[in-house]
């Protein structure tokens, strides 16, 4: 998948000067992230675009420290991220951020092998509309599973921008992704809507 | 189980999860391994599959949000013009 590419010096330029083509055309390319994150932090609606707008507001502000040699979108979410963490502090709302590892079956052994290799994926290949399954299962993850996903295969970004935007070590990203998918499988597998 | 190129089943599985099966030399690792490995192979398959379901969620955000007035508010907010009469669209 195609990554966001960091900002050119013109482009660069036109932001600082608040252009009105330039920040409709940012604006429209980072929002549907911007949201999707949120969505999957559980904000949504009014709060999203509240959040999203303070988001904007701090990267407007602290433009100057904007370089463009990041993607543009990956140094919102790390903004973004920030506001969420606010946000949730403020309603009280911090729930366990991730399953304990000891509750999971470990898949591998110590030497690095597969303790139970995985079955073939023959029945989730021929499920019937894949992607609206995938989004009720996606339900099923916790929050930073979901968003780790989220960004890795629908956003397409790597493993050092996902793990700086979650502030989780690239080690700690393996393990929120290794345990999203299969918490999906077992999700997907579940749904008997296989043909 | 042979380990060619000195990967283990944990490390392909990690390098296929975070993308990193795509760069360079590992994905000649990477791919080297899955030849040799049954089980390696069906998780490979397994996360092809799962990333096409993900790519058919689309990119469009499943939210409420209204990216249009979203988008208004942002311009009244942050853009160094006023905004044309109607709109930009």
């Amino acid at each position: 998948m195609k990554r966001p590419a960091p900002l050119s010096e013109t482009e660069l330029a036109r932001l600082r000067s608040r252009d009105r083509g330039t920040l409709a055309a940012v604006f429209k390319e980072a929002n549907p992230v911007l949201v999707r994150v949120c969505a999957a932090n559980g904000v949504d609606g009014t709060d999203a675009e509240d959040l999203i707008a303070q988001t904007w507001e701090v990267f407007f502000a602290d433009l100057g420290r904007f370089e463009g040699r990041s993607a543009l979108t990956t140094f919102l979410c790390g903004i973004l991220f920030n506001k969420i963490r606010e946000h949730r502090r403020a309603r009280g709302r911090f729930v366990s951020e991730d399953d304990p590892e000891k509750i999971h079956a470990r898949p591998f052994t110590e030497d690095g092998w597969w303790n139970e290799p995985p079955a073939p994926p023959d029945r989730l290949l021929e499920l019937k509309d894949a992607g609206r399954l995938l989004a009720d299962c996606l339900e099923g993850l916790t929050v930073p599973q979901r968003s780790a996903f989220l960004l890795r295969e629908v956003d397409g970004e790597d493993a050092v921008t996902i793990g700086s935007v979650l502030d989780v070590t690239v080690e700690h990203l393996r393990v929120l992704l290794f345990r999203a998918k299969a918490k999906l499988r077992a999700c997907l597998e579940g749904r008997g809507d296989v043909v | 189980m042979s380990n060619p190129f000195g990967m283990k089943c944990r490390d392909v599985v990690a390098a296929l999860d975070t993308g990193e099966a795509e760069k360079g030399f590992t994905r000649v690792r990477v791919f080297s391994h899955l030849l040799l490995c049954h089980a390696c192979r069906m998780y490979f398959k397994f996360s092809r599959f799962l990333s096409g379901a993900a790519r058919a969620l689309g990119r469009e955000p499943h939210s409420s949000v209204d990216l249009r007035k979203l988008e208004e508010r942002l311009l009244k907010s942050h853009s160094s013009e006023a905004a044309p009469p109607g709109g930009r669209r």
